[in-house]
């Protein structure tokens, strides 16, 4: 009897230690894994200096016009950052949709190589053979998935690099507007940016803002008024020529102002 | 000492009987009854959503299944969704219509009319935004809508799940599908399910997207293709435009801006004053009073009367509208067409008779014959 009783309590007491380890299991906060050797890049859309995010501020100023957006968006590629001694380091697979109307400006990068950087770089636009592949075989939240994004011709022509849309005052007596609208399109708009900035890549997620500061796409070097040349959709030679100069000014939009 | 180890051993005994039933009471609640143990068939989503469209973004936690779809099937066709049983979803939803209705504001339940014009159902899987105002942004929540209003289904969701719990086959299928006695959740996915998996891309227009496959239109068909992907750009002298810019609304494979603001939800210059708020209303903001959805122009032949309140009876007013009416001071008139500097595109009568032969292409006969999406009810 008293081996049965010793077998029974030995099983008993293994029984309400699983029981009790199987308790504790459900109580145990989940495991979190914390990020190291990261980057966020917040890209932040402003306008006159006021933010562009939560869609409360899209209205500015340029040139004496009045201009509001309802529609900015870029699509880039070759994302990557900048190496002190010049090379580079491919942010995912390089490709992303920045939609300042819709506040998809935040993108994190981890597992980034420790190291003194001294900028980010990026490619406005895609390079030939991906602008005239197949835009449905990329999965369906992917930057180039043409029915994510909406930038694409549907036709030959490729995908919109940049979109640019909106409206402008015809005058100051009236409450009528005008719409402007820019789109970016073939191969010769691709526009390189480089934007430099000191900083270093260490065991945590730093975050680098970077300014978008829209009015100065109609700004310098080359001024532009809406009441001018309020379209421009990278077809006929004036529309190239109109383009080509709104992205020579583009080069002053993005600055990064902090990596903390 | 043996006194003590019985107790001991009692104690014990309860504990390990705890544990037991511990684990028991999970599997129970999973369990409505014994048929949950039938594991439904799953569906490959490469058979569904062709290469040519893409792979959607498809709910992760509904699944498609043989079972899920075929009751989400029975659902749409069954009037028991309806207050009185008389109106089921494809009672305005009418397969051989592309899923709309012939008439401009649908009949719903104790003969009130809808408040606008029924949508076409295909290739919702590539949509994020339904209804004319865009207001819901998946399928699951758009399933409640029309159920409950009072001028569509005018139903109430408890006596809803009530009578589906009474019908035989649905205690079946919604056990089969999901494990559990119908409910409305299970309800809403099935309906999703069936919805995700209709699809069109077997029209003329398709076959010959993205345009390198010419010899399949004729030459009205292909200038009309030119016309709607070509900008618009006026002469100066002539005031002639060798395009209409269609496209940047309605682009693309599904011929449907999916970006909101890329055209996706937008004024199309109809009215000066808005009676119908559409999007602007559910967001509160007067600067999108009047935008409304751009629907697909898919099956377009076959989805008449045209516009979110069914105000154009045929393709060629709604041409004449784009070509010759638009209203220009129409508040939040949309970018792309207010670019147009106020100037109408005034279309020759060729060029409409090219588009509109151009439209009649993007006729899906296999979308409005296809068995699988058709009245499971009918012999």
């Amino acid at each position: 009897m008293d081996k049965v009783l010793k077998s029974v309590l030995f099983f008993s007491v293994i029984a309400i230690v699983a029981f009790l380890v199987s308790c504790e299991t459900e109580k145990k906060p989940p495991v979190t894994t914390i990020p190291s050797n990261g980057v966020v890049l917040n890209f932040v859309g402003l306008i006159n200096g006021d933010n562009m995010a939560g869609n409360t501020k899209m209205a500015g100023k340029f040139g004496g016009e009045l201009f509001s957006v309802t529609n900015w968006s870029i699509l880039v590629s070759h994302l990557a950052l900048v190496k002190e001694n010049g090379d580079t380091v491919q942010l995912g697979d390089g490709y992303q949709w920045v939609n300042f109307t819709d506040g998809r400006t935040s993108f994190q990068y981890l597992n980034i190589p420790e190291g003194d950087y001294k900028g980010i770089s990026f490619m406005l636009g895609l390079d030939s053979l991906i602008n005239h592949g197949d835009p449905n075989k990329w999965p369906a939240n992917h930057p180039l998935n043409a029915f994510t994004t909406g930038l694409h011709w549907g036709w030959s022509g490729g995908y919109i690099f940049q979109a640019l849309d909106g409206n402008y005052a015809k005058d100051s007596i009236t409450s009528s507007t005008n719409g402007f609208s820019f789109h970016a399109a073939t191969d010769q708009m691709k526009t390189m940016f480089n934007l430099p900035f000191n900083y270093t890549i260490d065991k945590t997620v730093k975050t680098a803002t970077i300014e978008c500061a829209l009015e100065k796409m109609f700004a310098s070097p080359n001024p532009i008024l809406l009441k001018n040349t309020a379209v421009s959709h990278s077809e006929s030679p004036a529309e190239i020529i109109l383009m080509k100069a709104i992205l020579e000014n583009a080069q002053n939009v993005y600055k990064i102002v902090k990596v903390q | 000492m043996k006194r003590v180890g019985l107790k001991i051993a009692c104690a014990s005994l309860f504990a390990v009987v705890l544990f037991f039933a511990s684990c028991k009471k999970e599997d129970e609640n999973a369990k409505h009854n014994p048929t949950s143990t039938y594991v439904p068939k799953n569906i490959d989503p490469f058979s569904i959503f062709p290469a040519e469209l893409g792979m959607p973004s498809l709910p992760s936690d509904n699944l498609l299944t043989v079972e899920g779809v075929y009751l989400g099937r029975m659902l749409f066709y069954d009037p028991i969704l309806s207050y009185d049983s008389s109106i089921s979803c494809a009672s305005c939803h009418k397969q051989e219509f592309a899923f709309s209705d012939p008439v401009a504001l649908s009949s719903g339940a104790f003969g009130l009319k809808a408040q606008r014009n029924t949508p076409s159902l295909f290739n919702m899987a590539y949509s994020k935004h339904f209804f004319w105002d865009g207001r819901i942004n998946n399928l699951r929540d758009l399933v409640f809508e029309p159920i409950q209003a009072h001028n569509e289904m005018a139903m109430t969701l408890p006596k809803l799940e009530g009578k589906l719990r009474n019908v035989t086959r649905y205690i079946d299928y919604f056990n089969k599908a999901f494990g559990h006695a119908p409910n409305l959740v299970d309800m809403s996915k099935a309906i999703e399910q069936f919805m995700l998996t209709i699809v069109s891309n077997g029209s003329r227009f398709n076959r010959f997207f993205p345009g390198d496959s010419i010899q399949l239109f004729n030459m009205s068909e292909l200038r009309g293709a030119q016309l709607f992907n070509g900008l618009v750009n006026f002469n100066p002298v002539t005031k002639f435009t060798p395009g209409a810019d269609c496209f940047h609304c309605h682009g693309g494979e599904l011929v449907q801006q999916q970006n909101i603001n890329m055209g996706g939800l937008s004024n199309n210059g109809l009215d000066e004053v808005f009676t119908d708020l559409g999007y602007g209303g559910i967001v509160n903001d007067p600067k999108k009073y009047g935008i409304f959805k751009a629907p697909s122009l898919l099956n377009i032949a076959l989805t008449a009367p045209y516009m979110h309140d069914g105000r154009f009876k045929t393709l060629d007013e709604v041409i004449e509208h784009y070509s010759d009416k638009m209203k220009f001071n129409s508040p939040n008139i949309h970018t792309l067409i207010s670019s147009h500097g106020g100037i109408q595109l005034n279309l020759t009568a060729e060029q409409k008779a090219n588009l509109k032969a151009y439209l009649m292409t993007m006729t899906d006969n296999k979308l409005i014959t296809n068995p699988a999406y058709g009245n499971p009810f009918k012999k």
